[in-house]
C-alpha cells in the first residue's frame, strides 16, 4: 500500500476537522496509508514569516526535519497556508543548500538530514496524481448534477515559482479532477480572488464584500456548489454567508476537494464530515445517484 | 629588417588625455623593425593621412601600424590612405589605443605603459603581415525575395524597377500579407486595401517579377553572388494557366461554412476558393484538409462547375530550382491570438478579440460589411474595451520587448469604433501611450481630444463574463493602484507581435541569424540595418522586429537599394580575409588529413571537399577546401583543425605567436605590484 506523510496543522484539528475527517478518509478509501509527521509543530503560518524570516523557515523545517526521520519523502499537507509555508521553506532550502545544512544542525541534525528531499504536497497534486489509477478507477458515484464553482484562492497557487502551479492565474486542476469524476465544472471569473482569509478577525467588512463577489459569480455561472481546498476560504465561504448574503439569496454548499472526492468514491456524508457546514448540503446530495459502476474508464 | 612605421593618433583628446602619445611613439622606435614613430593630433583628418602617405613614400615603409581607435572605425580609412600611397593595404595594421586602452583607464602612466605593449603586438605581427588581394566572386544578376506582404512586395517592385529580374515567393495563396487584412491604416486614416491593392497588381504583372505565389523556400546553397534555390510550389489542385478566377468553382463549393483565414475566424469561406476578393494571383486553392473530394471521395461539384477543366485533383507538389545572387528576407510576423490568454476570459470567449479581428470587424470587405459588431450575438457594442500591451513588454511571459504598432493601432481602432457608432464608449486601457512618428502623436490627440476615447492608465487583470456582458478588472496604476471594474459589451486585446512560428527554420535554410525572440539579426542595429551577417542576405519588415507599415516599407526599399548596389558590380570583391587549407606540390598535395572537422564547426558552410587526384585520374585523397566566397573570417575552422592546415589570412598563427611573444618578452610589472 502506498504511503504517504501527513500533516494536518491546526485547522484541521479545529475548524476545519470536517478537511481533516474526508481526507483520511479518502485515503482509507484509497488504500493509502497516512503517516501523521510524528510531533509536528505549527507551520507559522500568518504571522512568522510576516514577523522573522528564520523563526518562520525554522518552524516550517522542523516539520520537515521530523518527516525527514521518519524516512518520508512527501508530505500531504490539506491546509493551503501550511502548504504554502512548507513548501516555501523547501523552496529556499533548495535554493540556499548550505542553509539547509545548517537549519538541519539547529534543528538536532544528523547533519547530513537532507530536507530538501522533502516534498510538500497539496491534496490538489495529489487527486491529480491519483486520479489515473487510483481515484478514476475506484470512484463509484458519479458527480452528475453537480455544477461546480472551483475556487482556489490565493495561496494553493500563488506565489507560482513555490507551488509549481503552470497558470497561477488560471489554474484548471481542480476542474480536471472533478469532470473526470463526472461533475460539471462552470466557468466563472474570481477562481483566484482572495477571501479575504486574514481580515476574517481584523476587518470583516473586508471579508464579508469578497465573499458576496465569489458567491454572485459563481451563482451567475450557474453553480450549485463550491469546491475549496482551503481551511480559510472554507470558512469565510461556508460560514459567513449568512452574514453576507441578504433575504431572497440562495445559499451555495461549499465543499472540500476532498469531500467532494470522497462523495465519488463512494463514501457517506457521515464520513466526509459534511454534516457540519453551515450551509446545509441536503439538497445537494439528493440531486446525486447511488454508489454503483465505475464513474470512469481511466 | 622590415620597415615599420608606427603613427599613434591623440583622437584630439580622446586617447591623449590619458596615453602620452609622444612616449608612446618614442617607445615605439625602439621597438624592432621599426623605421619612423610619430604622433598626431587627428590622423583621420586628410592632413594625418598625407602624413602617413608622406612617410610610406619618403622612408620606404614595408608596413604601417596605426595606434588610433577601433578598426571597426577606421580601418577602411588608413588601409586606403595605404593603399594611395602604392602599399598594399592588408600591410596596414590598427593597434587599438582608444577603446581598448585610453577609454577605459584612468591612470596615466599605466595607460601609457598598456598603449606601448598594444603598440608593440602590433608591430610584431605587422612584420609578418602578407600583401593581400581581395577574393573575386562571379555575380548572378537576379534577387530572390520571401515573402509576399508590403516588404516584400515593396523590396521587389523596387528591384524590379532598378533592371534586375526578382523571385518573388509567397506561401499562402496570394500576396498582401497582414495589410491586405487591415481597414484603414494609422496615422492617416486612409483605406489599407485601396492603397495595397494596386501594388499588389503591379506585383503580379510585373515583367521583372516572377511570382511563385503558394510556394515555399525548401532549401539555400551557395553563397552571395551565386544561391541556389530550391522553391516547393505547393499543389493547388487548380491548373493556375487554364483557370480564369471566374468563381464558378467556389460557388459551388458544399463546404461553405468553414472559418475564414483572412477574416481571422470571423468570417466563413469555402474548400475551394481565393482567400479573399483582391488576391495577386486571383486563382483558387482546394483546402486539401476540409474538401470532401479529397476526404470521400464524393464530391468532385467544383471540377463538374469548372468552364475550363482548371481542376486537378492529382496535382502534386513541384519542386524548382532557382539561381540568384541575393536574397530578402521579407517574411513578416504573426499576432499572439487570445487563447494565449487565460486570464481573459479563458482565452475563448468570442467577445473578446485581438486587434487584428477587430480589423476584420471595421473593414468594409469583412464579415461586419464594416459594421462593429459583438461576434457572439451580432449586436453592436455600446461599451468597447480595448486592452493594450497583451503580452508584449511582459517579461513573465516571456516577452519583453514592445510591439510598436498597438499604441496606435488601438487609437485608431478606438477612434473608427466612435466614427461608425457615436453614442459607443471606447476606453483604452494603456501602461502608457507611445506615439513616436511623424504625425502620431496628433493622431493619437484626435483620438482623445475630438473623438472622446478614454484612456485609463492601468494594467489588466482579468476579463470575465458577467450577466451578458464582460467585465474588465484593473488596476489603476495613477491612482496607486485603485481598483477598477468595467463592464464592456466587446473586448479587444493588442495582442503581441511574434515573429512567424517557422522564422526559426527558414533562418537556419537561410544560415542568418535571430536573436532569443526569435526576430531576424542584422549585422548592426544603427549602421547596418537591413543587411545579415551572412553576406548577400538582406531583411525587410517585421520579420527584424515590430514595425509599422511607414518603417516596414522604406525598410524594403533600403533592402532593394542594398541588392541593387550589390548588383552595380561586374563581380564581387570580398576581404581577403579568409581561411585557406594547406596546399603543396606532390607528393605532401596537402598535411590536411581529410577528417573534416572544419566542415562540421564551419557556420557558413564554407567547407567543401576537394579531391586530389594524380594525372591519370586516381583518386589520391580528399582534402578540405574553403570557399572564398561563402567564408567569413571567423577562424573557427582553424582552431577545430587537428593537422594545422588550415590558416586565417591575416591573423595566421605566425602572427598571433608573435604578438603574444612580443607581450611575453616585454617587461610588464604584473598588476597589483605598486
Amino acid at each position: 500500500m502506498d504511503t504517504i506523510g501527513y500533516f494536518p496543522g491546526c485547522s484541521l484539528q479545529g475548524s476545519a476537522f470536517d478537511y481533516d475527517r474526508s481526507v483520511r478518509a479518502l485515503a482509507q478509501q484509497l488504500s493509502i496509508v497516512l503517516r501523521e509527521i510524528p510531533d509536528w509543530v505549527c507551520c507559522g503560518a500568518s504571522s512568522a514569516h510576516a514577523v522573522d524570516r528564520e523563526v518562520a523557515l525554522c518552524l516550517a523545517a522542523d516539520t520537515l526535519a521530523k518527516a525527514r526521520r521518519a524516512g518520508l519523502d512527501e508530505v500531504l499537507v490539506p491546509c493551503a497556508m501550511c502548504f504554502q509555508r512548507l513548501a516555501a521553506a523547501s523552496q529556499e532550502l533548495t535554493e540556499h543548500r548550505s542553509l539547509a545544512g545548517e537549519i538541519a544542525g539547529a534543528l538536532g541534525g544528523p547533519a547530513d538530514l537532507d530536507l530538501t528531499r522533502v516534498k510538500a504536497v497539496n491534496p490538489v497534486e495529489w487527486l491529480v496524481r491519483l486520479l489515473p489509477g487510483t481515484l478514476g478507477t475506484r470512484a463509484r458515484r458519479p458527480l452528475t448534477g453537480l455544477r461546480v464553482a472551483c475556487y482556489y484562492g490565493c495561496l494553493l497557487v500563488r506565489p507560482p515559482k513555490v507551488t509549481r502551479v503552470e497558470e497561477p492565474e488560471a489554474p484548471r486542476q481542480m476542474e480536471g479532477i472533478l469532470k473526470a469524476l463526472g461533475a460539471t465544472t462552470v466557468r466563472w471569473g474570481r477562481a483566484t480572488e482572495c477571501c479575504g482569509a486574514s481580515f476574517s478577525l481584523s476587518r470583516k467588512s473586508v471579508v464579508l464584500r469578497q465573499g458576496l463577489r465569489i458567491w454572485e459569480l459563481a451563482v451567475e455561472a450557474g453553480a450549485n456548489v463550491l469546491c475549496v481546498a482551503c481551511p480559510m476560504c472554507h470558512a469565510n465561504l461556508d460560514m459567513r454567508q449568512s452574514e453576507f448574503l441578504s433575504e431572497g439569496q440562495e445559499a451555495l454548499p461549499v465543499l472540500y476537494l476532498t469531500q467532494l472526492a470522497g462523495l465519488a468514491a463512494g463514501l457517506g456524508p457521515e464520513q466526509l464530515g459534511l454534516g457540519d457546514h453551515f450551509v446545509s448540503v441536503d439538497r445537494l446530495l439528493s440531486t446525486l445517484g447511488p454508489v454503483g459502476r465505475p464513474v470512469t474508464d481511466t | 629588417m622590415a620597415r615599420i612605421g608606427v603613427f599613434v593618433c591623440h583622437c584630439g583628446e580622446n586617447i591623449a588625455r590619458t596615453v602620452d602619445c609622444a612616449g608612446v611613439a618614442a617607445a615605439s622606435l625602439e621597438m624592432p623593425g621599426v623605421a619612423t614613430a610619430v604622433d598626431y593630433r587627428y590622423l583621420c583628418s586628410d592632413p594625418g593621412q598625407a602624413l602617413i602617405r608622406e612617410a610610406i613614400v619618403k622612408v620606404g615603409l614595408a608596413g604601417v601600424v596605426i595606434a588610433s581607435c577601433s578598426p571597426r572605425m577606421h580601418e577602411k580609412t588608413f588601409r586606403r590612405a595605404a593603399e594611395a600611397a602604392g602599399l598594399n593595404p592588408y600591410l596596414c595594421e590598427i593597434a587599438n589605443l582608444r577603446e581598448q586602452c585610453s577609454w577605459v583607464h584612468t591612470d596615466r602612466d599605466q595607460a601609457t605603459r598598456k598603449a606601448i605593449e598594444i603598440v608593440r603586438a602590433h608591430v610584431a605581427r605587422a612584420r609578418y603581415n602578407a600583401p593581400l588581394v581581395p577574393v573575386r566572386v562571379p555575380l548572378t544578376r537576379r534577387a530572390l525575395v520571401v515573402g509576399g506582404g508590403i516588404a516584400g512586395i515593396q523590396a521587389a517592385l523596387d528591384i524590379a524597377e532598378g533592371g534586375v529580374e526578382v523571385v518573388l515567393v509567397e506561401r499562402s495563396p496570394s500576396l498582401g500579407g497582414h495589410m491586405a487584412q487591415l481597414s484603414e491604416t494609422f496615422p492617416t486614416l486612409d483605406c489599407s486595401q485601396c492603397i495595397l491593392t494596386p501594388r499588389m497588381v503591379e506585383a503580379g504583372t510585373h515583367g521583372r517579377i516572377r511570382l511563385e505565389a503558394y510556394s515555399e523556400v525548401e532549401k539555400v546553397e551557395g553563397y552571395v553572388g551565386n544561391f541556389q534555390v530550391s522553391i516547393r510550389r505547393k499543389a493547388r489542385y487548380v491548373d493556375p494557366n487554364r483557370c480564369t478566377g471566374c468563381g464558378a468553382c467556389w460557388q459551388q463549393c458544399p463546404m461553405k461554412k468553414l472559418k475564414s483565414v483572412f477574416d481571422e475566424g470571423l468570417g466563413k469561406r469555402t474548400a475551394i476558393g481565393v482567400p479573399f476578393p483582391q488576391a495577386v494571383p486571383n486563382k483558387p486553392v482546394i483546402d486539401r484538409e476540409n474538401c470532401i473530394q479529397f476526404k470521400t471521395k464524393k464530391c468532385g461539384r467544383c471540377q463538374k462547375a469548372c468552364p475550363v477543366g482548371a481542376i486537378d485533383f492529382d496535382q502534386q507538389d513541384d519542386l524548382v530550382t532557382e539561381q540568384v545572387g541575393a536574397i530578402v528576407a521579407a517574411t513578416g510576423f504573426q499576432v499572439l491570438g487570445k487563447e494565449a490568454f487565460p486570464l481573459y476570459a479563458d482565452g475563448d470567449h468570442p467577445d473578446v478579440i485581438t486587434g487584428l479581428q477587430f480589423e476584420r470587424l471595421a473593414s468594409a470587405s469583412g464579415p461586419t460589411g464594416g459594421e462593429i459588431r459583438r461576434p457572439s450575438d451580432g449586436e453592436i457594442p455600446r461599451t468597447v474595451v480595448f486592452i493594450q500591451c497583451a503580452g508584449s513588454r511582459e517579461p513573465a511571459l516571456g516577452r519583453g520587448y514592445c510591439s510598436k504598432i498597438c499604441c496606435m493601432y488601438t487609437a485608431k481602432h478606438a477612434m473608427l469604433y466612435k466614427h461608425k457608432y457615436h453614442p459607443g464608449r471606447p476606453i483604452v486601457l494603456c501602461m502608457d501611450v507611445r506615439t513616436g512618428g511623424k504625425g502620431y502623436d496628433e493622431f493619437w490627440r484626435r483620438a482623445t481630444e475630438q473623438d472622446g476615447v478614454l484612456y485609463i492608465r492601468s494594467r489588466s487583470a482579468r476579463v470575465y463574463p458577467s450577466g451578458g456582458r464582460l467585465v474588465v478588472q484593473a488596476a489603476d496604476t495613477l491612482l496607486g493602484g485603485e481598483r477598477m471594474e468595467l463592464e464592456a459589451d466587446l473586448v479587444v486585446l493588442a495582442t503581441a507581435m511574434v515573429p512567424q512560428p517557422d522564422a526559426r527554420a527558414l533562418a537556419r535554410k537561410l544560415g542568418i541569424g535571430y536573436d532569443s525572440d526569435g526576430w531576424y539579426s542584422e549585422v548592426h542595429p544603427k549602421l547596418r540595418p537591413v543587411e545579415c551577417a551572412s553576406a548577400g542576405i538582406f531583411l525587410a519588415g517585421a520579420c527584424q522586429g515590430p514595425k509599422d507599415i511607414p518603417e516596414t516599407v522604406a525598410q524594403a526599399s533600403a533592402a532593394a537599394s542594398k541588392v541593387l548596389g550589390l548588383f552595380a558590380a561586374r563581380e564581387l570583391l570580398r576581404e581577403p580575409l579568409v581561411s585557406r587549407v594547406h596546399r603543396a606540390p606532390p607528393p605532401v598535395h596537402s598535411i590536411c588529413g581529410g577528417c573534416f572537422a572544419c566542415e562540421q564547426v564551419c557556420p557558413y558552410r564554407a567547407i567543401e571537399r576537394e579531391e586530389i587526384r594524380d594525372r591519370k585520374g586516381n583518386l589520391i585523397k580528399v582534402v578540405a577546401r574553403v570557399n572564398a566566397g561563402l567564408c567569413q573570417g571567423c577562424g573557427t575552422c582553424v582552431a577545430a583543425c587537428r593537422a594545422k592546415a588550415i590558416d586565417l589570412e591575416g591573423f595566421t598563427d605566425e602572427q598571433i605567436v608573435a604578438a603574444l611573444g612580443a607581450l611575453a618578452e616585454s617587461n610588464v610589472e604584473p598588476a597589483g605590484a605598486r
